[in-house]
């Protein structure tokens, strides 16, 4: 009988935890190698830039320790969920700041996930039950030619002329403060403000996605089992969905769970192009002002979200995939 | 007393569009099959067997068509079947066990599923009444009904393709069309397998179309045998007289060149040279370059198949025997 077996569930989850704790420590370590003192940084930026004054904010932060104290004292932290106190933004504790950015990050990318793999499932299938059609000759020329195409370059075609020239969508930001009223009206705002990344992130993605799944679909058609269903007798539609399209569509399940997986760190270029306040901006902005505990935090978000991904892929894939077993 | 022609191929003529231009996979073949018959249908690799066996399926894909010639079954042409017509000519009339033994089953639908699909899409019966016949149809095959909920990749190889076999029999068709069923499988399950596959047919008296490049295994079990080289029919007729007196060059060439096992010892021969390019075929004889027998007419005229004796045909010009 089919089922989860207890050991492969613990194998697996072991295996991700350890993943984990090497990410965590890279994490603790890239910040400190990336040179610059931000005490030195913040005094030099305060009114009264003083060597003094650094010196009392290397304390507070504890930079004055050794890395190794520094290191169990990041761990600890981390396993009771406290991620510091931003340098930037003193004294607000880096967690309120990446709980604030992560739910906008999530929104444009996981829904640009979705439209896009649904839209790629659909096309792709059509492309490929039409093969060398005009509309599957349209859209494989196409595909290729936006592949091609670097993200940055389609995000700011899109900022120019759907936000600069037409003025038909907001250039950035993801709430217009203005805008009060009911639920309706605000959840109306933020679409309004959504659209244009998503849409950017959509076109980017959904090339590949579609000549995959197009593949996939003219892969599983030349399969003997599929000849053997037509000379059954079975009807198109059946054909397809019983004996194609789940074929078709399990190697890019992985994909889907990885994609998601990416999701809280994969928008930062998105993020940029659209001054969108996500995880992907406050990372950039942590960076760029040497932010130890945010940037720790952001990257340390961000690993935790493709650990849990990877791990809730292994533990899904044997149950829709029969061939892959669970032991 | 002649026994009623269920299959019947006319002149047959199937190419396959190439970036070269037109390959004459199977160009002017003419066979009958008779109701019950174990009829072989040997060839080297490429010869086009199984275009003719996906023709009969009207299974050729894209860049396949069907030139000219006749398919009929019972008497009417399978090539001008409209769609429903062919929906049940599919499976009910004739079925069909592909060349892969690995492939003929979806990986990831269980075989159970598979083999009441078949029943399903044909016949007006409840789930548990397909689920019955579902067990029923693994009996036959020696497969324990508690199999029924297993996907392909638990069951061996052997498993596998008699799981085909019983699905092809689901219908309890005219014809099976067998392209090389046990090619992937070893000796001890090969033998097996074509044990029941006789069995079976001797039970529901099912016409067999076997397809296979296994001459000596052809022999021991068909009725009747048609050789084809390049694309064309060279010899047909029935297995005794085709194994005492072969009238094709390359028909002696090929029994001269496995070993018999009870026979007397002989020198093996093979046949040298290799296969004329079907995309621009020599005139004359395709055969004639590799011939032990050739003459001087045989590379400017074709030979016609004709009959030489009772059920016995030939496309030579200088036979080997009357
Ligand atoms: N899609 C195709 N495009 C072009 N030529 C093809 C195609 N499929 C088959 N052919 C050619 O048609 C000829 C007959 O092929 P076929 O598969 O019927 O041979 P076969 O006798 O079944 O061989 P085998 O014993 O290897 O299965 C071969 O010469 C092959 O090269
Ligand atoms: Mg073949």
């Amino acid at each position: 009988m089919r089922g989860f077996s207890l050991k492969y569930v613990i194998k697996r989850f072991i295996s991700a935890v350890f993943t984990l704790w090497i990410a965590l420590t890279i994490n603790f370590l890239l910040p400190r190698c990336m040179g610059g003192d931000p005490a030195e940084y913040l005094a030099s930026q305060s009114a009264m830039g003083s060597l003094e004054y650094a010196e009392l904010m290397k304390q507070q932060f504890g930079l004055d320790k050794s890395i190794f104290e520094q290191y169990i004292l990041y761990l600890k932290e981390l396993l009771h969920g406290n991620l510091g106190v931003s340098y930037m933004n003193f004294p607000t504790p880096v967690k309120d700041i990446i709980l604030e950015a992560i739910p906008w990050t999530l929104l444009i990318v996981i829904t640009s996930i979705l439209i896009s793999f649904a839209l790629a499932w659909f096309l792709g299938t059509l492309s490929a039950l039409k093969k060398g059609s005009f509309f599957d000759n349209a859209v494989v020329g196409t595909s290729f030619y936006i592949q091609s195409i670097p993200y940055f370059w389609v995000g700011m075609l899109i900022v120019m002329a759907f936000g600069y020239y037409l003025e038909w969508f907001p250039m950035g930001h993801a709430q217009d403060a203005a805008v009060t009223g009911g639920f309706l009206a605000q959840a109306g705002d933020i679409a309004y403000h959504a659209f244009l990344p998503v849409l950017s992130m959509v076109i980017v993605s959904l090339a590949g996605r579609m000549i995959m799944m197009r593949s996939n679909i003219l892969q599983v058609f030349s399969e003997d089992y599929i000849v053997l269903a037509q000379a059954k007798g079975l009807k198109k539609g059946k054909i397809l969905t019983k004996y194609a399209l789940r074929n078709a569509l399990l190697p890019s399940f992985t994909g889907l769970m990885l994609s998601l997986g990416q999701a809280v760190g994969g928008a930062i270029a998105t993020e940029l192009v659209f001054s969108y306040p996500g995880i992907g901006l406050t990372t950039m902005n942590a960076i760029l002002s040497h932010d130890y505990p945010l940037i720790q935090g952001c990257f340390a978000i961000i690993a935790v979200s493709v650990v849990t991904l990877n791990f809730l892929a292994d533990l899904i894939y044997p149950l829709i995939d029969p061939r892959v077993s669970l032991s | 007393m002649e026994k009623e022609i269920i299959l019947s191929v006319k002149d047959l003529c199937v190419e396959y569009q190439a970036d070269r231009g037109a390959v004459h996979a199977v160009s002017g073949v003419s066979f009958d099959i008779h109701k019950g018959e174990f009829f072989g249908l040997a060839g080297e690799s490429g010869c086009g067997k199984s275009t003719i066996a996906f023709s009969i399926m009207r299974l050729l894909k894209g860049a396949a068509s069907i030139t000219g010639g006749e398919i009929n079954f019972r008497g009417k042409n399978v090539l001008m079947f409209g769609k429903e017509e062919l929906r049940v000519f599919r499976w009910e009339k004739s079925s069909m066990v592909l060349q892969s033994a690995m492939n003929n089953l979806n990986p990831v639908v269980t075989i159970g599923s598979q083999l009441m699909d078949a029943i399903l899409a044909h016949e007006a019966v409840s789930r548990e009444e397909a689920t019955k016949r579902a067990e029923k149809l693994l009996a036959l095959v020696n497969i324990d009904s508690k199999r029924l909920k297993a996907y392909p990749h638990e069951l061996s190889g052997g498993m596998r393709q008699r799981v085909v076999i019983a699905m092809a029999l689901a219908l309890k068709p005219d014809l099976v069309i067998f392209d090389e069923p046990t090619t992937a499988l070893d000796v001890v399950v090969q033998y097996n397998i074509i044990r029941r596959i006789i069995q079976l047919k001797n039970e529901m008296g099912f016409a067999i179309l076997f397809i296979t490049h296994d001459l000596p295994l052809m022999l021991q079990m068909c009725d009747r045998i048609a050789i084809m080289y390049a694309g064309k029919m060279v010899e047909a007729a029935p297995v005794e007289e085709l194994m005492k007196q072969p009238a094709h060059p390359y028909t002696s060439g090929l029994l001269q060149s496995f070993p018999s096992l009870l026979g007397p010892k002989v020198r093996l021969k093979g046949i040298e040279g290799s296969v004329p390019d079907l995309i621009t075929p020599p005139p004359g004889c395709l055969f004639a370059d590799r011939c032990f027998a050739r003459k001087e007419d045989c590379r400017k005229k074709v030979p016609e198949f004709e009959k030489i004796g009772e059920g016995h045909y030939c496309a030579c010009l200088h036979k080997l025997r009357g």
